[in-house]
């Protein structure tokens, strides 16, 4: 080994993983501004070494249990053991109450936008039911979805737009939270599309632009590529318009949220 | 005799083969424990709880940085693993796969966290951030508090994928291979996120270095 190492062997070789050890071993014991340089890198990795964390009792495995009891579908864990793991009244836990939440959400926000927006049919014979859940309370809920999704986006772009420079960058996570991304903003797109806002349309429609060409790119990008989606990024100030877009959103949900308030006051 | 003896000794640590039994028979467990787990019982998962939140708490803490953070992480962690809990193969290692469930629980709530504080920066009260100038502390203490901050805020700085990938390798001593597979990326995703994250870390850390 004549030339320097370079940091990526000496990152390896410390961490024990260079498969080339004796060469590296060697090499730094003869070239001296190498030693030098791979001191300085282990002063650096000791330090984060260092880095305490708050310690937990040794009881705290059973701390953790009896929060997570209560929290436990107590069907599935059987209750048979030694009247420790208590059955609840609902048979259903928590969790399974916040995922039905989450999913009688979405279908309120579908049925809301798709009875908003979807042309009438020619001739209605649909006799509408009760309605448990009242226009104020379904805006909410879609103006709520419709936040969390401009604030997804952003994370996306973010994500990229920090992305480091210099070298290949694995962009496999952001690809999968874009392609969800990617989702829902057609639907919003569309909805904006009917209710006849074009300016919401036209930002939807350069965020799908964008999403659609973090999705379909290669998971490991070239420091050119992801300078490019940067640049485009950049440019459209995308990520300025999202975040605007998102904080009027949240303020209208304010807005409704005390309007619901005060009704029911 | 004493010559075999010595040899004996030489060839054989009694503290290392002590923890690879350890650990052997701690895997044995919890495959055991899943198994009866999966079955209703109540006691077996909360062997699992009690035996992995500590480290599950180590871990969470070291990618997010925040206590409370990662008390719900534990929390989440647990709930998640429960409800997959019929998904774990059984060849698997436990610990790993729980490992891989509390950092994905992690990494939503970095990149969540990451977005609110962008969007709220400028309501952001910093102060407080830097090194307590004014106090009773010694300088030793001031100088390990000023390494803290460092650290942390070096940590803070990477991206998440870079963040899980160091705190697998540096603190768990996860190798690349393990790291690719915990956060479902490629080795060679996994290694250039950690060499990446070294730079990032000597970058921020150089002016303490450099006093040393």
């Amino acid at each position: 080994m004549t030339n320097h190492l370079t940091d990526e062997q000496m990152i390896l070789y410390y961490y024990g993983e260079s498969g080339e050890e004796p060469l590296v071993e060697n090499h730094l014991a003869s070239c001296g501004p190498c030693r030098s340089e791979y001191q300085n890198l282990q002063r650096s990795l000791a330090l984060v070494t260092a880095h305490s964390v708050p310690e937990r009792s040794a009881d705290y495995g059973s701390q953790v249990w009896r929060q997570l009891q209560s929290q436990l579908d107590a069907r599935r864990l059987s209750s048979d053991v030694n009247n420790e793991f208590r059955p609840r009244t609902l048979d259903v836990g928590r969790w399974t109450l916040w995922a039905w939440g989450g999913v009688f959400a979405t279908l309120v926000v579908a049925a809301f936008l798709l009875g908003r927006y979807w042309q009438q049919p020619q001739a209605p014979v649909v006799v509408e039911e009760a309605r448990p859940v009242s226009p104020q309370a379904r805006e909410q809920v879609l103006l709520s979805a419709m936040a969390d999704h401009l604030e997804e986006s952003q994370l996306v772009l973010m994500e990229i737009a920090h992305a480091p420079a210099g070298g290949e960058v694995d962009i496999a996570a952001s690809q999968s939270m874009a392609s969800e991304a990617l989702k829902a903003n057609r639907i919003y797109k569309q909805a904006a599309a009917r209710n006849g806002e074009p300016g919401l349309v036209s930002v939807l429609d350069d965020l799908e632009l964008i999403l659609l060409d973090i999705v379909h790119s290669p998971s490991t990008v070239s420091s050119a590529q992801i300078d490019e989606m940067r640049l485009r990024i950049q440019a459209q100030e995308i990520l300025f318009k999202l975040r605007v877009l998102a904080s009027h959103v949240r303020e209208r949900q304010k807005d409704v949220a005390r309007e619901l308030s005060r009704r029911s006051s | 005799m004493i010559l075999l003896s010595c040899l004996l000794l030489f060839c054989f640590d009694p503290t290392e083969s002590g923890d690879l039994r350890l650990n052997m028979s701690m895997e044995e467990n919890d495959i055991a424990a899943v198994a009866r787990a999966r079955e209703g019982d109540g006691e077996a998962f909360r062997l699992l709880v009690e035996r992995h939140s500590r480290s599950i708490f180590r871990l969470a803490y070291r990618l997010t940085g925040s206590e409370q953070d990662s008390e719900d992480l534990v929390q989440e962690t647990f709930m998640r693993a429960f409800r997959k809990l019929n998904s774990f193969e059984q060849r698997a290692n436990f610990g790993t796969w729980l490992y891989r469930i509390a950092v994905n629980c992690s990494m939503d709530l970095i990149r969540k966290r990451r977005i609110h504080e962008q969007l709220h920066e400028e309501d952001a009260d910093c102060g407080g951030a830097g090194a307590p100038h004014n106090g009773p502390n010694s300088d030793g203490r001031i100088y390990q508090i000023e390494v803290q901050q460092r650290v942390r805020s070096a940590l803070k700085d990477l991206s998440p994928l870079e963040r899980a990938a160091f705190v697998l390798r540096h603190f768990e001593g996860m190798s690349i291979e393990e790291i690719g597979d915990a956060l479902g990326v490629r080795s060679s995703a996994a290694k250039h996120s950690i060499f990446r994250a070294v730079r990032k870390m000597r970058r921020a850390l150089e002016p303490i270095v450099s006093q040393i």
